[in-house]
Parts: C-alpha cells; sequence; structure tokens
C-alpha cells in the first residue's frame, strides 16, 4: 500500500529545488573530505561542480534504460522502474564522485531483478555485457550491500505501471464520454517510459504520474479528461485536496516534458575528470579497494576460529 | 555489532543463526539474525530481501514481529529483531494442560489480527506455522519469518511457486500444484494451527505431500464439484497424477471433538476447498466464536514457557518434518504399500 | 517458618512454584494434581477428616492456614440466614447482640463446640424469621446502595475524562495543523529565511503547548483527589467478568480517493474491460476481480500526496545521522 510505503515517507521531495539541495550537499561534503589542502580554485578544477554531477548521473540515467530495455530475457517495465528509482534515490544523498554511476547502476539493475522477483542468476545477467564478465559480477556483487545501505533497506518501490492499468479499466467502466480508451495507451505509455529519465519518481506519487500519463495521452488524441478527473476521480476530495492534485498533475507533465538528453560530449568531459577526482576506495579496480575487500573476509574468518580455540581450551 | 552485547544462542535458523544480544545503549534484549553472504554466489539471498523488503513497508502492529534495524557485519547481513521469549509451537508442545477455550481464543484473536493487517498491506505470509509465530515475554502473539512473503502480484503472468509453506499447513490447491494462488493459503493454515490448538496436535501431520494430501481428503472428502466448484475443468498440475477412491467427509466435530460449537463453525469456514470460500482473517474477527462466553483471555492469562536447554534437541526432531522446498512431489512418497488403500491409480 | 504444602503429596511451594492448593468444605487442603486423582469420579472423602466433599467445592486455598479458609465457608453460610442489617433493629446495642450472636455461632461451628446445639439454635432462627430472612435477602443493605451509586459515578466520572481527554487531543491535533498550513504558508509567501521562520514557528508552538500543559496539570490536580480517593474503594461483591473483545476494523491510511470495492468491482461492470483468468489460475483461487481491484487499488491511493519540506525533513535527518556514523 502506497498510502504506508516508505516511498511516501522518505522518498518523496517537495520539488527539484529541494533535490538540487541535497545532491549539492552531498557534493559538498565529498570534496570537504578530499580537499586536504587545496585552495578554492584548485578545488574548482580537481573536482566536479555539481551540475557536472548532474550531467554524469543523468547520462548514466539513460545508459541504464538502454541496458535494461535491452536486457536477455526481456524485463517487465516494473524491473526498469525499480532500477531506475535505486539508481534516483541513490545520487540524491551520494556524490558521484564517491561511488561511481558505473558500478552503482548495474548493481542497482542486479538488485530490481531480485527484488522485482525477476530472478536473473548474475552468469546470465552479465551476458548482457560486453568485457570482462567476471569483473563486472565481482564488482555489482561488491557494492549490493552498499547499495542496500543508501537506500536504507527500503526497497519496495511502487511504479505508476499498474495505476495506469487501473485508470484505463476506469475510463472504460466509468467513463463512457470516450469511445476506445485503449487508444489512449499508446501516448500514456510513451509518457511513462519518459518519465523515468526525469526525478518524477522522487517527487510525485505513482497514482499521480499515471493519472498525468493518462490525461497527456488523452490531450494527444484530441479527448479532455478534466470532466473525469474532477467529476469522477476527485468527486469526493475536498477543495484542497482536488486543488492539491490538480496542480501536482500539472507539475508532473512540467517536469517530465522538460527533459533534455545531455550530449555525449559534456558526459565525457565530465568523465574525464571524475577519473582523476573519485574515491579509489570505492573504485574495484584501485588497490586498496581490494585490499579491503581481502580484511573483510580475514574479519570474518577469525571470529569463528577464536570460538573454536576457546571450545578447545574447555 | 559493537553496539550489541551478545548474550546467547537462540537457534539455527534456515538461513543462518540467530543470537541474544543486549542493545547497549538502551539495554534492549534483542534477537540478532545474521544472515551470511559469503558461499552466495547471487550475492543477498533472495529470502533476505524478501524478509526486508516485507518488513521495512509493514508499519508497526502489535501482532507482527518488529524489524529494529538492518545492517551489514563484514560479509553477513544482522536483522535486529525485537526478542520473543517463545513461539506457539513450544506453547502447544509445553503446556501441561491443555489450552483453555479462552486462551486458544485469545490466540486467534492476535493471530487474526495479525494475518489481517498483513493482507490489507497486499502481504501474503505463505508460511504460517506454530513455529513462525512468536510469544512474547507478556505472552503477545507476533507474526514472524517473512522469508517467503510476498507482495501480491496482480499481473496475470506471473506465477508462484507452489512449494511453500510447511506441509502440514500447505493448503490443498498447493498440494495439488497449483501456481497462482491468493490469501486463501494463509487461511488454510489458520485453520490448521485452529484446529492444533484446539487439539493439541496437529490436525493434518503428513509425512510425505501425498500422504498430506490423504490425510486432508480424508477429513474433507474427495473433492468434488460440489465441494470444489470447477475443479475438475481445472487445471491443476498435479491433479491428474493421482486419484483418490470417492469418499464422503467425516463431521469435524470428530476431529476435534472438544472443541465448542462456535468453534466448530469457524474451523469449518477455514477448512474448505475453495480458496474464496475461506473466510477472510477479517471477516474472521467479526465471527460470533469471539463474542461468546468464554471470551479471549487476557494476555496475562497465556502461558509463556521458558526457551530451555532441551530445545535444541526438540528442534532437531521437528526439523525432521520440515519439508525440503526443492523436492518434487513425486520423490517424497516413501512407501507406496502404506497408501495403496487410499489410492485408486498412480500415474 | 512452616513452609506450604499439600499434606497427602508433600509437595511444597518450595519445590514446585506452580503449586496449587485447594480446600473444600472441611478446611483441609489439597493440592491440585492430589485432588485430580481422588476425586476422579466427582466426590470422595477428605483423607484428613474423612468428610465426603464433593469436587466442584474445591477452590483455590486464598489464606496460608487453610483453618481459615473453613470459617470463611461457614461465615458465608451463617450470613445467608443471619442477613438482618443495623436498620432492622431500634437500637444499635440490640444489633450489636446480634452480631454477637452470629460470631459466636461461627466460632462454634469452627471448632466443633456444640455443634448439634448450635444447629438446633440456627434451626429455630430460621423458622421464627423465615419472612425477614427472605425479605431480607432481596433488599439491598444501606452500604450496598452506596456503593453501588458510588460504582455509578465513578463510571460516569471515567467516561467524562474520556470524553475530556479526547477533546484535547482534537485541541491538540488541529492546532498543530495550523501550525503547519501556517508554516508552508510563511515559507511560502514570507520573505524571510527559510530558518528563521522555521525556528520562530517553533518556539510559538512550544509556547503554546506549555500553555496548554499549565492548564491541564490545574484540572488534574482539582479532580485528582477526587479520583484518587475512589479508587482506593474496591468494590466487594462485583466479579470481574473479563473484557469484552470489540472489534475495531482497521482503518487505512489512503491519500487518494476511496477506490471502488470489491463489490462495486462486481456491481458496475468493471470486469467486462479485463481479461479472464484461466481455469489454471482460478483453481487456486485467483480472480481477474482481485487484479482489477488491485490495479484500481494503486491508481488511487497517494493521489492527494503533496510532500513539503517540512514533510522530508525527517528523513534528512535520518540521512545525516547515516552519514556521520559513517
Amino acid at each position: 500500500m502506497f498510502a504506508t510505503s516508505s516511498q511516501l515517507k522518505c522518498w518523496l521531495f517537495s520539488g527539484e529545488t529541494e533535490l538540487a539541495k541535497h545532491r549539492s550537499e552531498a557534493n559538498k561534503a565529498f570534496i570537504q573530505t578530499w580537499r586536504q589542502d587545496k585552495t578554492d580554485e584548485e578545488v574548482a578544477k580537481f573536482f566536479l561542480t555539481p551540475s557536472e554531477e548532474r550531467i554524469l548521473s543523468r547520462q548514466f540515467e539513460v545508459v541504464l534504460r538502454k541496458f535494461c530495455s535491452e536486457f536477455q530475457p526481456p524485463m517487465p517495465k516494473c524491473v526498469i522502474g525499480t532500477a531506475l528509482a535505486y539508481f534516483k534515490r541513490f545520487y540524491v544523498f551520494n556524490s558521484t564522485m564517491d561511488y561511481n554511476p558505473k558500478d552503482i547502476m548495474l548493481t542497482c539493475a542486479y538488485l530490481a531483478c531480485k527484488v522485482e522477483e525477476f530472478y536473473v542468476p548474475i552468469g546470465q545477467f552479465v551476458k548482457n555485457l560486453r568485457g570482462d564478465r567476471e569483473k563486472f559480477a565481482d564488482a555489482i556483487l561488491s557494492f549490493e550491500l552498499t547499495l542496500m545501505e543508501k537506500l536504507h533497506y527500503q526497497l519496495t518501490i511502487h511504479n505508476p505501471f499498474r495505476a495506469l492499468e487501473g485508470y484505463i479499466i476506469d475510463l472504460k467502466t466509468r467513463y463512457k464520454e470516450i469511445q476506445n480508451p485503449e487508444k489512449l495507451r499508446k501516448c500514456a505509455d510513451e509518457f511513462l517510459d519518459k518519465s523515468l529519465l526525469s526525478d518524477a519518481c522522487l517527487i510525485f506519487s505513482p497514482s499521480q504520474i499515471a493519472l498525468a500519463a493518462v490525461k497527456f495521452g488523452a490531450a494527444k488524441e484530441g479527448i479532455s479528461l478534466d470532466g473525469y478527473i474532477r467529476n469522477k476521480v476527485l468527486k469526493t476530495a475536498t477543495e484542497k485536496e482536488a486543488e492539491n492534485t490538480l496542480y501536482q498533475l500539472r507539475r508532473v507533465k512540467a517536469i517530465v516534458k522538460s527533459f533534455e538528453q545531455t550530449t555525449r560530449e559534456q558526459a565525457q568531459g565530465v568523465q574525464k575528470k571524475l577519473d582523476r577526482c573519485r574515491n579509489q576506495e570505492n573504485n574495484p579496480d584501485s588497490e586498496i579497494f581490494k585490499q579491503k575487500a581481502l580484511d573483510k573476509l580475514n574479519e570474518e574468518d577469525n571470529v569463528p576460529a577464536v570460538k573454536r580455540a576457546k571450545l578447545s581450551n574447555v | 555489532m559493537d553496539q550489541y552485547n551478545i548474550l546467547g544462542r537462540i537457534g539455527e535458523g534456515a538461513h543462518g543463526i540467530v543470537l541474544k544480544a543486549k542493545h547497549i545503549e538502551s539495554g534492549e534484549v534483542v534477537a540478532l539474525k545474521k544472515v551470511p553472504l559469503r558461499n552466495h554466489e547471487e550475492g543477498i539471498p533472495n529470502t533476505a530481501l524478501r524478509e526486508i523488503k516485507a518488513l521495512q513497508e509493514i508499519e508497526s502492529n502489535p501482532y507482527v514481529v518488529r524489524l529494529r534495524e538492518v545492517f551489514p557485519h563484514g560479509s553477513v547481513i544482522v536483522f535486529v529483531f525485537e526478542f520473543m521469549l517463545s513461539d506457539l509451537s513450544e506453547v502447544i508442545r509445553k503446556v501441561e494442560k491443555p489450552l483453555t477455550e479462552a486462551q486458544v481464543k485469545s490466540y486467534m484473536l492476535m493471530l487474526l489480527k495479525g494475518i489481517a493487517f498483513c493482507h490489507e498491506n497486499n502481504i501474503m505470509h505463505r508460511d504460517l506455522k506454530p513455529a513462525n509465530l512468536l510469544i512474547s515475554s507478556t505472552g503477545h502473539l507476533k507474526i514472524a519469518d517473512f522469508g517467503l512473503a510476498r507482495v501480491f502480484q496482480n499481473k496475470g503472468d506471473r506465477q508462484y511457486s507452489h512449494q511453500v509453506a510447511t506441509r502440514w499447513y500447505r493448503a490443498p490447491e498447493l498440494l495439488y500444484g497449483a501456481r497462482k494462488y491468493d490469501e486463501g493459503v494463509d487461511m488454510w493454515a489458520v485453520g490448521c494451527i485452529f484446529g492444533e490448538l484446539l487439539n493439541n496436535s496437529p490436525i493434518f501431520p503428513g509425512e510425505t505431500d501425498i500422504e498430506q494430501l490423504c490425510l486432508v481428503i480424508r477429513v474433507l472428502g474427495t473433492p468434488n464439484e460440489k465441494t470444489w466448484p470447477g475443479m475438475s475443468k481445472l487445471d491443476l498440475p498435479d491433479y491428474h497424477k493421482i486419484s483418490f477412491p470417492d469418499k464422503p467427509p467425516i463431521p469435524l466435530e470428530e476431529i476435534v471433538p472438544d472443541a465448542s460449537e462456535e468453534a466448530l463453525a469457524l474451523l469449518k469456514q477455514f477448512l474448505v476447498y475453495p480458496s474464496k470460500q475461506r473466510i477472510s482473517a477479517k471477516k474472521a474477527l467479526l465471527h460470533p466464536y469471539f463474542f461468546t462466553e468464554p471470551l479471549p483471555a487476557h494476555h496475562s492469562e497465556l502461558p509463556i514457557p521458558q526457551r530451555s536447554s532441551r530445545r535444541s534437541g526438540l528442534q532437531l526432531k521437528h526439523q525432521a518434518h520440515e519439508y525440503n522446498l526443492d523436492t518434487p512431489i513425486g520423490d517424497s512418497l516413501i512407501d507406496p504399500d502404506l497408501l495403496a488403500p487410499h489410492v485408486i491409480k498412480l500415474n | 517458618m512452616d513452609e506450604q504444602g499439600c499434606p497427602r503429596c508433600k509437595t511444597t511451594k518450595y519445590r514446585n512454584p506452580s503449586l496449587k492448593l485447594l480446600v473444600n468444605v472441611c478446611g483441609h487442603s489439597l493440592c491440585e494434581s492430589c485432588v485430580d486423582l481422588l476425586f476422579v469420579k466427582g466426590s470422595g472423602v477428605c483423607p484428613e477428616c474423612n468428610t465426603s466433599l464433593r469436587r466442584t467445592n474445591f477452590r483455590l486455598q486464598l489464606f496460608e492456614d487453610p483453618f481459615v479458609e473453613k470459617e470463611i465457608d461457614i461465615r458465608k453460610k451463617v450470613l445467608r440466614d443471619y442477613n438482618m442489617k443495623e436498620e432492622d433493629f431500634a437500637s444499635l446495642e440490640e444489633y450489636n447482640d446480634y452480631l454477637e450472636t452470629i460470631e459466636t455461632i461461627v466460632y462454634n461451628l469452627t471448632n466443633h463446640i456444640n455443634i448439634d446445639e448450635t444447629k438446633k439454635m440456627m434451626e429455630q432462627y430460621k423458622k421464627d424469621n423465615k419472612d425477614q430472612i427472605k425479605k431480607n435477602q432481596s433488599k439491598m443493605s444501606k452500604d450496598e446502595v452506596m456503593l453501588e451509586t458510588l460504582i455509578e459515578q465513578e463510571q460516569h466520572e471515567a467516561v467524562m475524562r474520556k470524553a475530556l481527554i479526547k477533546e484535547d487531543e482534537q485541541r491538540e491535533k488541529a492546532a498543530k495543523r495550523k501550525h503547519k498550513d501556517a508554516l508552508i504558508d510563511d515559507l511560502m509567501f514570507s520573505e524571510l529565511s527559510a530558518q528563521a521562520i522555521i525556528s520562530s514557528h517553533r518556539e510559538s508552538a512550544r509556547l503554546e503547548e506549555e500553555e496548554l500543559k499549565a492548564k491541564t496539570a490545574a484540572t488534574a490536580f482539582s479532580t485528582g483527589i477526587k479520583i484518587g480517593h475512589q479508587n482506593n474503594i474496591v468494590p466487594l461483591n462485583r466479579v470481574d467478568s473479563g473484557v469484552m473483545y470489540r472489534y475495531c476494523p482497521l482503518v487505512m491510511e489512503w491519500c487518494g480517493p476511496d477506490p471502488p470495492s470489491m463489490d462495486d468491482i462486481y456491481g458496475d461492470g468493471y470486469l467486462q474491460n479485463i481479461r479472464p483468468a484461466s481455469d489454471a489460475e482460478r483453481a487456486g483461487g485467483f480472480r481477474e476481480a482481485i487484479a482489477c481491484h488491485r490495479a484500481l487499488q494503486e491508481a488511487f491511493c497517494g493521489l492527494y500526496s503533496y510532500p513539503t519540506i517540512s514533510s522530508s525533513l525527517a528523513m534528512k535527518q535520518q540521512t545525516s545521522m547515516a552519514s556521520t556514523s559513517h
């Protein structure tokens, strides 16, 4: 139930301004930790700015959606929605310099498969990637726990897809003014697909996104759904609730439509800068990362060994 | 992990060890469930994910065990639960006198409230059994172990595994191999637990899947068009693999001889073949059973057995009955001769 | 000190803390399991004094000395007949004499003194005062009437208190909501910095709360004494009949318009618009109406959601805590 979900309670923000604030705080916090004695000027040159980070994460959102839609076996929509929601939630409070979006992106997709019960063994999962597949598998698994922790173990994502089905059924049943509501579906689907690349899922409830999609689909067909929304859906709403909902619907549309793709060149420039300033502790290729992973394993090995020693003394 | 003082070991679950510990800061006693990640080539095991998923979304409810936090420790995930003294299977096994009707009512009330809450949140538990119903030191019952819990799917293309739920509490449609089912599987289990509370022993203690089906059929009668509408036409994967001689049902009065009239009336509404006809948890809470004398006992009047050191041994014995989820139905057949009188043909 | 225990099987409270001692009319105790053993048929004799007893007359021994239990039993029986009240006598002296007689009878019966004589006396009394006894049985004494009214009064006050508390809660809630709305309005329209607005709102909320607390404290004091006093009176012959189970339906937060109920789905023709469930799906109890219901639930749930900065504040704190602990 969305109304009691962690999504509503912890992961909906008031708008893009608030999101930008959190992201720049994450950016600032990272720089603060790693700047050492760099002057402000050097800092600006060496580290990514919040807007550069945003270019990077947006770029990877596009890559992630492409990866998911080409995935074999084909991913259900809700897996794609969940993977993208994880990715977006992750970078609200974390910097791309701290955790490389490339690693996180794949881990998001893998975790989404498991959580949405679309089970793909890791071996089969990495077959969808080109390059050193074993290395990919190791990276995905090594970031799985980090990802869960940063998502505060709140793994249930409410996607708008089923809500869209609900509205289409409801239109067919309660709003006979439209001849064939199925014809809205194509445009509505496209709208939802587009919304995946925006921050919509961090600001609006899935039902709002779905209703905005239906409204948009209808408008494309030259049909106005205002009557349906006001007199059927919001019939029992209070003045204030109706007003808020209509306002939110307009905002969904604005945010989804305003999306502009970052260019490859932009992203490549940022990527180069990132290679220098990223946190090596979280780079699976670095020596320090490997050492840390090894320590972790040893730490676990030692515990039972101590216990056994104690027992033999008795 | 530094925030906890380990006090001892509670037991070993299917997914890892469970420790008793004290939260240093608050002094609260908790149960730590450690789920190892190593040896898992697929990363975090699905059962652990499902449990986190279900418990994170369930708001605090007095009848569902509370997940206080989750944190990683090395390559282990640690679940921190509120500490519970015992579980219902232990209560049933250990009480000297049979539970009074008021006590049974009280347990059923708490169980149904918890289930109603889960179902209202679109979560099926799928593995209800007395061992998963924990008892707190105040006598409260709380539902635990959401390792098999699923958030309901409503898309037509998703199939579930039918090898869920411990055999004794498994609904007939699961025994017949149905891949699509609903909350009714939980309500069947509730019925079995209810019968067990009334009788002080499990009502369908099958040793194999087929024996399990035999036991159910012996009591409910061979399913037919009347008792399970549409069943012969239905495509239950295992339905045509086995058929049973036509037998009338045995009145439940004979199975649960000491139960009151209202108890039987309610029990009958849980133990029916068509899942949709089983009473929902919400409706069951309004059943006259709970409003007639003797009224449900206050939780302070419920027995609270101590966890004893004997427990580990008892658990082992108990686990002998534990069903291996991966065994196909055919393999679990042990002695066809034993079953012969109940079976016409085995294809 | 003498260890309390069962005289027959010699089990003591020390060895078995859950030992339950029962006592019958003769005043000799037995533990529960001995009673179970000796009185299988429903009746039998006391192993101490050979009095024939019924099993149903066993009751939990409340006092350490079973002798007291016996006296209580006898007193109960005697008082059933000797039930005159103070108002039935012309003077206090006469009433006191009457009470004295009762005490003598009870003492005699418990200690086996002049049993036959005493019993005869009781019979005589019973005959002489037949009508009076009957009348008194149906009449409540002044004391009981007073108790009755006290209990009633107390219940009435409890109801009033509950209503008061509820009212307070509602008032508080309304005030909180008002504050929140005002805060949001200020954040939207005021020119002060957000930080300043939030802190000024916090201050005013705190002041108001304190005011309220002072008020409630005062009322609690003036009635408090009275309440405390009444609680000391334990209703004597009232048996607690267990707390009635009351069904409270689950209330789900919804944050959107109510979706059609299962009945609406069947009644309003929703099902014509979706794919029917296959036979395999039906076998397990799956129905297309379930799918339809869920889809509609998801469509309407959360439609009124309107996150504001203040509502996600809690989340922010949580994350900043998480990052510092790291």
